[in-house]
């Protein structure tokens, strides 16, 4: 049969076993459960870059159901090549409610508003750098 | 690296972000991406992205998609899914799912279409299906082998493994547009894997036609001979190139086990990347940086990435069943 074929295409054991998947799969079907992928770190850099990731202030009506910071931290960490600085070292961002007036460009207000967080985690980030 | 979120009067959503280097002050970057309220994941990859970038001096690949194939259940009552997910292995969709194998999956160069081998007319045939819609097509179901599809760089094109019945299988390229099959290989060896080279003048593939199996190119023009690549060893195949044309991935038999090696195609340098028993399938991400691959912890199979200095991985695990065949999408617009 033409499986018999494709089932020594490569030599490989894998495609021995799947040829007989093949084969027996012909018989029926189990319902189907989708499988979720869950990230395990195997190995990294022995000096990540060290970053603080200061959680994202959420004003009012924005979607904060999304923890930007926590996505973000998860790729750079996940990447190997980066260490996020403890969030409870953060400081948490309190804003007051923004409308944008520039839906396209640039945040409308300059970006001093978060210069305080900013300054926070810089101190927070020297101090964390220094010590280990 | 402060950020925030933001509702415009539009509707739509805002994440804004500024990288600050902490001993300098420099501010490295200061960004906002928009979208709706569902992209604000994807947003928050493109942030990971521009970091990745102002720091390692590599574009980030994090707002990227993944397919693969998930197997579940135990035999003979086997089921397949064909899945897209995001890089992360987070918001997996399931764009297929058959009684029957699935296999090869692989992206267009645009990211709106997959090609993949199904059994689900009890032979192997190639199909492609747009990613979005499921919208598909049957491209080849030709008497005996029907595999391997891999899209030319300018997305008109697939290569493909093909094997009259009887016959035995050889490399084609077939044209979507106007369906001509040209044939690349003529050899009573099995040759397979075909992928193009990034200027889409060549393929590489893999062929027995030595001995034992290993990498080879070949020209798409006719007459075009192919050349030997690999000679470590006695088994290298599954060629992928990286994006830039430099490095040539591959399995590698390294004592006794199934390994993920990356060639220097300049200078002939090969380096294995993996640790286990069982590694297969690799496919680089778009920025040339990492490899995800399949792997087989015990008898279950699972995803990994490697870097491509061997430094930095990953283990993709599914939740349920085995997952294989993983194949990493281009950069998205």
């Amino acid at each position: 049969m033409n499986e018999s074929k494709g089932c020594n295409l490569l030599r490989q054991p894998h495609t021995l076993v799947r040829c007989g998947a093949m084969i027996a799969c012909l018989l029926g079907a189990m319902p189907a459960a989708r499988a979720e992928l869950q990230i395990e770190i195997t190995s990294g850099v022995r000096d990540p870059v060290p970053i603080a990731i200061v959680p994202f202030a959420h004003p009012e009506g924005a979607s904060s159901d999304l923890d930007v910071a926590d996505v973000v931290q998860h790729d750079l960490e996940g990447s190997g090549r980066f260490r996020a600085l403890p969030r409870e070292r953060m400081p948490a961002q309190r804003v007051a409610p923004i409308r944008s007036r520039a839906p396209h460009g640039r945040p409308s207000a300059p970006t001093t508003w978060w210069s305080a967080a900013l300054r926070h985690s810089i101190t927070a980030a020297r101090r964390s750098t220094s010590s280990s | 690296m402060v950020g925030r979120t933001a509702a415009l009067d539009n509707g739509s959503q805002a994440v804004d972000f500024e990288l600050v280097n902490t001993l300098t002050g420099a501010r490295l970057a200061t960004q906002r991406f928009t979208g709706p309220s569902g992209a604000m994941r994807n947003a928050a990859h493109r942030v990971s992205d521009v970091i990745y970038q102002k720091i390692l001096g590599v574009r980030g690949a994090f707002a990227t998609r993944i397919a693969y194939v998930g197997v579940q259940g135990e035999a003979p009552a086997l089921h397949y899914q064909l899945i897209v997910a995001d890089a992360d292995g987070v918001n997996p969709h399931t764009v297929l799912e058959s009684r029957f194998p699935l296999m090869s999956p692989a992206w267009s160069p645009d990211g709106q279409w997959l090609a993949y081998v199904s059994f689900e007319t009890k032979h192997s045939a190639v199909y492609v299906q747009l990613v979005r819609s499921g919208e598909r097509r049957q491209v080849s179901a030709r008497a005996g082998v029907n595999g391997a599809p891999a899209w030319s760089p300018d997305g008109h094109k697939l290569a493909l493994t093909l094997g009259g019945s009887g016959g035995n299988p050889d490399i084609y390229v077939l044209d979507l547009a106007t369906q001509d099959l040209t044939r690349i290989t003529d050899d009573p060896a099995i040759d397979t894997e075909p992928e193009w080279t990034p200027d889409g003048k060549s393929l590489f593939f893999t062929s027995d036609r030595a001995g034992s199996p290993q990498i080879y190119q070949i020209g798409v023009s006719p007459g075009a001979r192919p050349k030997r690549l690999t000679f470590n060893g006695n088994y290298n195949a599954r060629p992928r190139v990286s994006p830039d044309g430099s490095q040539l991935a591959m399995v590698t038999l390294e004592n006794s086990n199934y390994r993920i090696a990356v060639q220097d195609l300049a200078n002939g340098t090969v380096r294995v990347l993996s640790h286990g028993r069982l590694d297969e399938s690799p496919s680089f991400a778009p920025n040339g940086a990492t490899l995800i691959y399949s792997e087989r912890e015990g008898s279950r199979g699972s995803l990994a990435t490697v870097s491509t200095d061997g430094l930095t991985g990953l283990r993709l695990k599914a939740s349920q069943g085995e997952v294989q065949e993983p194949a990493w999408g281009p950069f998205s617009p």
